[in-house]
């Protein structure tokens, strides 16, 4: 009979002889790999060496070649090569994606990505307009217009980008190019749209480019390309920025000064301006509007970027002038406005984060929601320049189900506050819900699903709902 | 007797979390049943590589913005490999308490060093910005960490 302390040991003594085994074997690996580098080395030295040889027959053959002020003679296919092989090689450049120019510190890079969007909308925006392409608050149809029940398929999204890298003693210089395909609203005209167009020197910044004003991260992973309703509208507009890293308590921080183009669109009475005729259809986009070639000053940007390991806060604020000229009259008016966008993304559990935007402002409309949603200013039949107050926000959530599947859910609102005289088929208010399903097998593809609703409410209560289904793929190079 | 050293050494080596970033740490908990720290530290790794990766599905950035943020992780994938490097000295530090015969400590002290290795070579490539070989390098950490598993992990269950 066996008593259980002896058994114990047993199993433990058997326990530490496979392991003692299992040691000695793992031992003996090593002392085989040991072996194994060493040969390595040696004929990675042994290489190294021939190649130190050879470049310094090279060196000395061109040196007495030029003594002798005669070319250098070679002979049979064997110098060819050799001389084929002396040119430079194409190397991987200094970040990720380029390569350099051979003889040069430059590195480039091309990239991209092809895009496919299918949308099924409740309701239309109307004949060849891009408000069926992607989400333009100020175009969905209010009350009965529109067509029902309309598709569009389009790949305008597509893009592609040029970037270059030269470190330089004045501070590294990058361009960066980049195109899509939405130079035409019409939705089977495809004309290339210059998005990006910039390069910069150190902390200087100068081109096209997104606004500062627009804290890009924080923008929802939407497959609608025209954005929320609450978020600030993803201008690209030509800009000078310096931006100036620096730490405090022990977080990275930036701030940011520009100089940006100003653009402003005013609601013009029609009694002050008569060219200005009623839209056709006043139900959708109002044709009440202007953008006077008036503008004196840029706009004026400042910002804050808090960089923390967690995610991303900044604040801007905006500084304009809203100035219009009447081309008959000579009348002119000038009103300075602004406001200021509080943005971020900050990462929750795991790959998850929370994405949010939130602005106020006076005079500074064209900065908010989707392109041209609002009016900068309004003026009133005797020529009084009133500016339009905005105000909205949006919070987008990111959730990764796995690191293939991911979903978003992001609600927006926007609004602005005309004087009362102004006409009431002017949007108020905008909302939006983007909610998608999002399948990445790969890395470089994507296919997604989307579901949007959209609400816009006109001065006089009257408003539109457009339901959207979008089906997307996309592949990158 | 032994064998709660080596349950100990177990607990201490355990669970670089090798599957998944979000991985369960149970198999890494020390015995004060808190994770153990490496274990932590390389969760960590793993979930900057997929912050990295996951910026391939941006859109809106563009690309040198994008280089800035693979920047950023690619410094905090350094320090996270950097903390990790010296957590291992740590472990190195405990070898007397857990009295292994010659050879035990023989492959405790090669695999740890291995691992410091690649953990400094993890903070180089992460410094010096070579993004792209840093998903190797983690592999090699993770066969790394696999082998101590396949040795300690069997006894410590």
């Amino acid at each position: 009979m066996v008593s259980p302390v002896h058994a114990a040991d047993e199993d433990i003594k058997t326990l530490l002889k496979a392991l003692s085994q299992q040691v000695t074997q793992l031992q003996s690996q090593v002392d085989r790999s040991n072996s194994r580098i060493e040969q390595l080395e040696q004929e990675l030295q042994h290489v190294r060496a021939e190649q130190v040889a050879a470049g310094k027959a090279s060196v000395s053959n061109t040196a007495h070649a030029v003594e002798a002020s005669a070319p250098p003679v070679f002979t049979g296919s064997g110098a060819a090569s050799d001389k084929a092989k002396e040119k430079a090689a194409v190397t991987v450049g200094d970040v990720k994606g380029t390569f350099k120019i051979p003889g040069t510190d430059t590195s480039v890079g091309l990239g991209g990505f092809v895009k496919m969007d299918t949308l099924f909308n409740s309701v239309s925006a109307g004949r060849d307009r891009i408000g069926d392409q992607q989400l333009a608050m100020a175009q969905i149809p209010v009350g009965a217009a529109g067509e029902r029940g309309q598709i569009a398929f389009h790949s305008k999204e597509s893009r592609l980008w040029f970037k270059s890298f030269t470190p330089n003693t004045w501070g590294d210089v990058n361009t960066y190019v980049e195109l899509d395909f939405f130079g035409d609203p019409a939705t089977y005209t495809y004309t290339p749209r210059l998005r990006h167009a910039y390069g910069s020197v150190g902390h200087f910044l100068a081109g096209q480019t997104w606004t500062t004003y627009l804290n890009v991260s924080a923008l929802p992973d939407t497959l609608d390309v025209g954005g929320s309703a609450g978020a600030v509208s993803s201008l690209r507009q030509s800009l000078v920025r310096w931006s100036e890293p620096f730490n405090w308590l022990d977080t990275p921080m930036e701030w940011q000064v520009a100089l940006e183009a100003p653009r402003s669109r005013l609601w013009v009475d029609s009694a002050l301006e008569t060219s200005l005729s009623k839209s056709a259809n006043p139900n959708l986009d109002a044709g009440y509007y202007t953008t006077p070639n008036a503008d004196r000053y840029p706009d004026l940007m400042a910002r804050l970027n808090l960089n923390p390991d967690w995610g991303n806060v900044s604040l801007a604020a905006v500084g304009r002038q809203v100035r219009y000229t009447n081309g008959t009259t000579g009348y002119r008016q000038a009103e300075w406005g602004g406001g200021i966008n509080l943005a971020g993304r900050i990462s929750t559990f795991g790959l998850d984060n929370m994405r949010f935007m939130v602005h106020y402002g006076k005079g500074d409309a064209r900065y908010v929601s989707t392109n041209n949603t609002f009016a900068d200013a309004a003026l009133d039949q005797h020529g009084a320049i009133e500016l339009v107050e905005a105000y909205g926000g949006m919070l987008s959530y990111q959730h990764w189900w796995d690191k293939q599947w991911r979903s978003n859910l992001t609600y927006g609102f926007a609004q602005a506050d005309y004087p009362t005289y102004a006409n009431t088929v002017l949007t108020q208010q905008v909302q939006s819900v983007h909610a998608n399903l999002l399948w990445s097998p790969v890395s470089q593809a994507m296919l997604g699903v989307e579901y949007t609703y959209a609400t816009r409410e006109l001065i006089d209560g009257r408003d539109g709902v457009l339901q959207r289904v979008q089906f997307s793929a996309k592949y990158s190079f | 007797m032994k064998t709660l050293y080596l349950s100990a050494l177990v607990s201490i080596l355990s669970a670089c979390s090798q599957n998944n970033q979000y991985a369960h740490l149970e198999g890494g908990r020390s015995q004060t049943g808190q994770p153990a720290l490496h274990a932590v530290r390389d969760n960590r790794l793993h979930e900057l590589m997929d912050r990295m990766d996951s910026l391939m599905q941006e859109r809106f950035m563009t690309e040198q913005q994008l280089d800035v943020e693979r920047r950023k992780y690619s410094r905090q994938i350094g320090e996270a490999a950097r903390d990790l490097a010296a957590n291992v000295e740590t472990m190195i530090a405990q070898l007397p308490r857990l009295q292994l015969n010659a050879v035990e400590q023989t492959t405790f002290l090669a695999l740890a060093g291995k691992l410091r290795e690649e953990m400094r070579q993890l903070q180089q490539l992460a410094e010096q910005n070579h993004i792209d070989a840093i998903p190797d390098s983690l592999h090699e950490i993770n066969t790394t960490c696999t082998s101590c598993h396949a040795l300690f992990r069997k006894l410590g269950g």
